[in-house]
This record gives C-alpha cells, structure tokens and sequence, in this order.
C-alpha cells in the first residue's frame, strides 16, 4: 500500500466548488471464469433526507477532533491506530500492512462462484445495494456478463473484502446495469430455535379464514410510494420552510463544511452516478429514486448547482483544490 | 482486457478509509460516520458511531443512553 | 440462551390486534476495533469543537442546523426538534399487503424476527399461516422508540418476519441503456456466456459459504496478541488475456475439467 500523508482532524477550510466527480468506495475486478471485468463500486443508496449540521447556539459549525484519553492532548491522523481486544482484555495493534495481508486476492476480486435463481435468496439475506459501473474499457465484457444473467434469468454469488469486511455478494443484472448486493452470512441470521420463539402451535382453520379476509380486503397487485415516503423528512422540512421566514433563525456557518453543505448535496452523488453509466457504458441512462419515478435531469441540476456554487471562491493552487476534493468526499463518506 | 487495478479508490482520499466522515449520522453525538464502522446496541438497537458506545459494568457494550440509564437503575427497554 | 425482546408492539389487523416481540434476526460477528493512540495505546476520545477555533462546545450550547443553501442554515431548537418526535404507540400499522416481488431486495434494510406476546400464540400463527398462504407481504409503519418505522412483515417457515425499509427518496434505480455498439457482444460470445453460467449452476446454499477473512483476521489478532512476527502477503499477478471469445472458451475448457476432476 502507497504511504499516505495523513492531514490534521477537522481544520476551516476555504470555500471550492466541486466538480461532479466519481465517488467510488471500491474499485476491482470481476472474474468470471477467465474473464476479467473491471468494475468500479458505488453505493446505490441515497442518505436520508433528515440531515443536519451541528453548531453551536450562534451557529459556528462545529466539528470532531480526537484527544488521548491518557494525555488528554489532540491527535492528528497519523497519531491513531486500530486495536482489537482479546479475550483477556489485551489490546493489540493491527498495522495497514498488516491488513492488507490478510487476504490480498479477496480484496482485489469478485470471483464469481456460482449462478443462482433469484428467488432462492431469502431477504432475511439482503443488506445494501451497490451500483457496479465499468471501468477502464470493460464495456462489452460487463454487458456480456448483464446480458447473460438476464437471458438465464440467475444472479451470480461471490465474495470480496471492502474496509475491513468480507461480504457475500450476489450480482443482479438490474435493467442493463450490474447490481450488487450484499448478502449476510449464514451465521450471523438467527433462527426462531436460536432466538427461543415457541414451538409452532396448531392454528384454528377458522382464525386463519378470518385473517386471510382482513389480509386480502387490504391486498393490492403494487407499493403506494406515498406510504414508503419519509415521513421525518416530510416534517423536518416543513418546519425548516416555516423557520426560514424568521431571521434570527437563518444562519451562515463558517467553516470547512460551508461550499458543500448543499450544492447539489447528496444528490449530486446520483448526478455522478449517472454520469458514470453514461460515460463508461450508454448515453441514454436516466438515474431516479423511487420517490420522483422522474428522471433526475442531469442538465437541470447542473445548472442549479452552478448557479448556486457561483459566489464560492475558487481556490489558485491545484495541488491545495485537489486535496480541498479528496477531503470532500472524505466527508461525504 | 485491462490489466488487474489497484484496490485504491479512483479519487483517493487523504485520509484512511476508517477515519473518513460518511452518510450515517450518529444518534448520540450528531457527526457523520461510515456505514462499516456503525456500532449498534444490543439492547435498544440504536445506531451510533464507534465514539458514541461504553463497556458497562457487565462488559457489554452498548450506547450512550443504556450505558446511562443502567447508572441509574433503571432498565431501557420496551 | 433466548434472546431477549427488544420492542413490543401490535399489529392493527381490523378488530383483531395481534401482541407482537421484536427480536434482533441479526447476531453481530464483526470483528470491532478501537481507535487507539499510537504511541501508549490509550484509547481515543472524541471532542466536538468549533470547527474554526478548535474549542470545545459543552452539550447544551450545541444545536442542530438544517441546510437550506449555499452556506446558509436554519438552526433548530431543541424543543422545536422535540415537538417533531412522534408520539409514543405501541400500534403496527398495516397499510396494505402485496405480492412478495413487489418489493425489490434493494428496499430491505433490516430484519426483525416476532415472536407472540403473552397469550397471542394462536393468532400469531394463524396470521403467519394466512400470510403464507395469500403468499403477500404487509407494508407496516410503527413508531419504536420515538423513532418512525416503515417495514414489510412476512411469513418466514411460520414465523413472522418484519424487515424494516428503506425510505423511497433513498431508493435508485437505472432505466434507458442501450449500450454502444462497441460494446455489444457478438451472438457466439453471448452462447459461450451462458454455457459458461450453465457450468456453474447451483442452488443457493448460504450454509457453504464461510467468512474466511474474519477468520484469517481473529488468527491474525490471536498470533500478535502472542508476540509472533506477521509476515507480509502480496497479491498474485494478473494473467494476461486474449479476446473475449477465446478467454470464454478457455474458461468454459477449465469448468469442465473441473468438473470431471
């Protein structure tokens, strides 16, 4: 692993505009039997909408910073390190290095084990989806791998080490594009015998009939979206939009978080999300979340952001911007 | 057929991958942490970030207000 | 050792309430770390300060602030933000019930095991035997500890499952692609795919799979907790390749060796 320079916990920072680029939490390659695909992971979850910033009652952002519970001085970065606990209450020390060590292939490969129908896969099993986008010039072999899932109607089971977890994944060909999907392992599902539930009793044929009745006076073929919105946001929103009118309550933060507290906040990961798709695999894909079933236009929110990002300053130095960037998307995760 | 790539993110970040601030937002302190680092309550399921736990008497770990309310006697449950 | 209940509830079926546990269907396995000062491996506390000159900021002056624009926030209250939690009920309700695919696994965050409350064992699994028979899911909403819920309850081998979801703003999805032609596979490529697949078809068995990573690492842990030396492993190399069609063939030629062996 290259040595990094490790900066200083929270520090103000300048304003910048950021430019709509690719946050991508792992970057890798599907094998699928010789074949390699590069692929680039990113998350196909968008935050919740309830957000907000801490500050304090005058409304100076705050941030954390890492003490020593021992010396009670602050630490930079390069101060800290990761410790397990043993059973016998030892604390050790595991390096980067070591890390890496500790299963090199698995943090470089899908290696795709097996091919199997959907539908078998219990969603007691699902844990987040993730987009896989191609990298590199592994358009053909992706789309050769999307179709073919397809057309047998299978999804692929594999594995691979992400910060620090082994996740079981399985690839779902989602309208044209490669979803991934991670799985929990068998052992961390518990069982009604593991949990202590009761033994299955015999059920009253009657009970049952009146159930079935109240269940399909309520059945419907679809999901009303308007049931699975975010209520808490809804709300939140609502007292924001009426807070707004009051001028003690508006307030302009300074600080490191200031430029990218909302320009195109989180959604222009979906913004980068589609330009992915777009550049690496077809012109024509349209990104939208369940909520809007709107397209999310790429042109419009580009406009909004420029617009707003427009009394930023921009930062001379590359080397300082590009670094301004990464920590960006430090931030945003 | 592009040759293997490294396991380093395309923009990569200046700081380690578990130091990074991420999307989930932490129910005891208010700051940002990464989704692989969330720490969750056995008692109450709270999600919090890997600052926001304390070992009990018992040597469990769990959040912020089961740890407090245990020092107050009382039990944080249903 | 039975786990214990973390919640207890109601699912509103009409007249009839049925009284409802919640257990955790997950067992935590990871391996956590702590963060730890390097030099006396003391641990790490974290201090929230003002981001520009780096004071600490005692809790009660700390507020939450929503963004509303470029470097502009509305701060809020705390006994505003209290008047937002919703009140305390022990209700599930139940919006509607659809068919199990209505709901793609992208939705689903967490599942929750239910058990009967005292008394309820009959209609507890009469319910899950209508819901396995009617083969839907009911979309639920529940407030669990001052928290909003939105969840899908199911039948799962005639226990109830509730997996709670996520919220339809968080959901994407792609739709509209037609890749280039560049990248569209020739007719005998796509065939040599799917034999390729075909070769290795199973039935999903999550049993066969081990996380051997978290293996590797408790050992790793044990081995220096110990006092021995880790040696450093680097990556294999990558093989070179050739087209797509003979790397196919290639790899359909090892699959059956494979299998033969």
């Amino acid at each position: 692993m290259p040595s990094r320079k490790r900066q200083r916990a929270p520090e103000p920072e300048p304003e910048q505009d950021s430019s709509p680029r690719v946050r991508s939490l792992w970057s890798g390659t599907i094998t699928f039997g010789l074949v390699s695909i590069p692929v680039d992971l990113l998350t196909a979850v968008r935050p919740r909408q309830t957000a907000m910033k801490l500050v304090d009652s005058e409304g100076h952002a705050l941030g954390r910073q890492y003490h020593c519970s021992k010396e009670g001085k602050r630490l930079d970065y390069d101060d800290l390190v990761r410790g397990y606990e043993t059973d016998d209450g030892k604390m050790v020390v595991i390096t980067d290095q070591e890390f890496e060590s500790v299963a090199p292939e698995m943090s470089a490969d899908i290696e795709l084990r097996s091919f199997v129908p959907m539908e078998q896969i219990p969603a007691l099993y699902f844990q987040k989806p993730y987009f896989l986008a191609p990298a590199g010039k592994s358009a053909k072999a992706y789309v050769l791998l999307t179709e073919t899932m397809a057309r047998t109607g299978r999804v692929a089971i594999g594995s691979f080490v992400m910060r620090g977890h082994e996740y079981l994944v399985a690839i779902v060909a989602d309208n044209g594009v490669l979803r991934l999907d991670t799985l929990r392992y068998a052992d961390e599902i518990r069982t009604p015998e593991s949990i202590g539930l009761p033994q299955r009793s015999k059920v009253a044929a009657n009970k049952v009939t009146l159930f079935s009745k109240q269940i399909e006076a309520l059945t419907h073929k679809e999901l009303k979206i308007s049931e699975l919105e975010d209520q808490d946001a809804r709300k939140l929103q609502s007292l924001v939009e009426a807070k707004q009118r009051e001028r003690d309550a508006v307030i302009h933060p300074k600080g490191a978080e200031a430029a990218e507290d909302t320009e195109g906040g989180e959604g222009a990961k979906i913004i980068d999300l589609m330009e992915v798709l777009r550049k690496s695999l077809s012109k024509s894909a349209v990104a939208r979340t369940a909520e809007t079933s709107q397209p999310i236009d790429l042109a419009e929110r580009r406009a909004q952001r420029a617009a707003r990002s427009a009394p930023a300053k921009k930062k001379s130095a590359p080397a300082r911007a590009k670094r301004k960037t990464a920590r960006k998307r430090a931030r945003r995760g | 057929m592009p040759k293997a790539r490294a396991k380093a993110p395309s923009a990569a970040p200046s700081v380690p991958w578990w130091l990074l601030e991420g999307d989930e937002e932490c129910a005891s302190c208010g700051q940002l942490y990464i989704y692989e680092l969330e720490f969750r309550c056995p008692e109450c399921e709270t999600t919090t970030c890997i600052h926001c736990r304390r070992r009990r008497a018992d040597g469990r770990l769990v959040c912020v207000s089961c740890a407090e309310a245990t020092a107050r006697g009382e039990a944080h449950a249903g | 050792m039975p786990a214990r209940a973390i919640w207890k509830g109601e699912l509103q079926l009409g007249k009839h309430n049925v009284g409802v546990k919640f257990y955790s269907a997950i067992e935590d396995r990871s391996v956590h770390f702590h963060l730890l000062h390097d030099r006396d491996r003391a641990p790490v506390e974290q201090h929230i300060v003002r981001k520009d000159t780096g004071e600490d900021v005692p809790k009660e002056q700390m507020r939450k602030a929503f963004s509303v624009g470029p470097n502009t926030a509305v701060i809020l209250q705390p006994e505003e933000l209290q008047e937002l939690v919703p009140p305390e009920s022990r209700d599930i309700e139940l919006l509607r019930f659809v068919p199990a695919g209505a709901v793609g696994d992208q939705w689903y965050e967490r599942p929750y095991y239910l058990g009967p409350d005292d008394g309820q064992a009959d209609d507890y699994f009469a319910f899950a035997e209508a819901l396995a028979r009617k083969q839907v899911i009911g979309i639920s909403r529940w407030v669990m500890r001052k928290k909003r819920y939105l969840g899908a309850i199911s039948a799962v081998e005639g226990y109830l499952v509730m997996t709670t979801l996520r919220r339809a703003e968080q959901v994407v999805s792609f739709s509209g692609i037609e890749p280039a032609k560049s990248a569209t596979p020739q007719a005998n490529e796509l065939k040599l795919a799917e034999q390729l697949v075909k070769s290795i078809e199973a039935d999903f068995d999550p049993q066969q799979w081990q996380n051997e990573y978290r293996e590797r690492l408790c050992k790793l842990i044990e081995a220096k907790a110990r006092g021995e030396k880790i040696k450093p492993v680097r990556a294999p190399k990558k093989r070179a390749e050739g087209s797509l069609a003979d790397t196919l063939k290639a790899s359909l030629a090892a699959a059956r060796e494979k299998k033969v062996a």
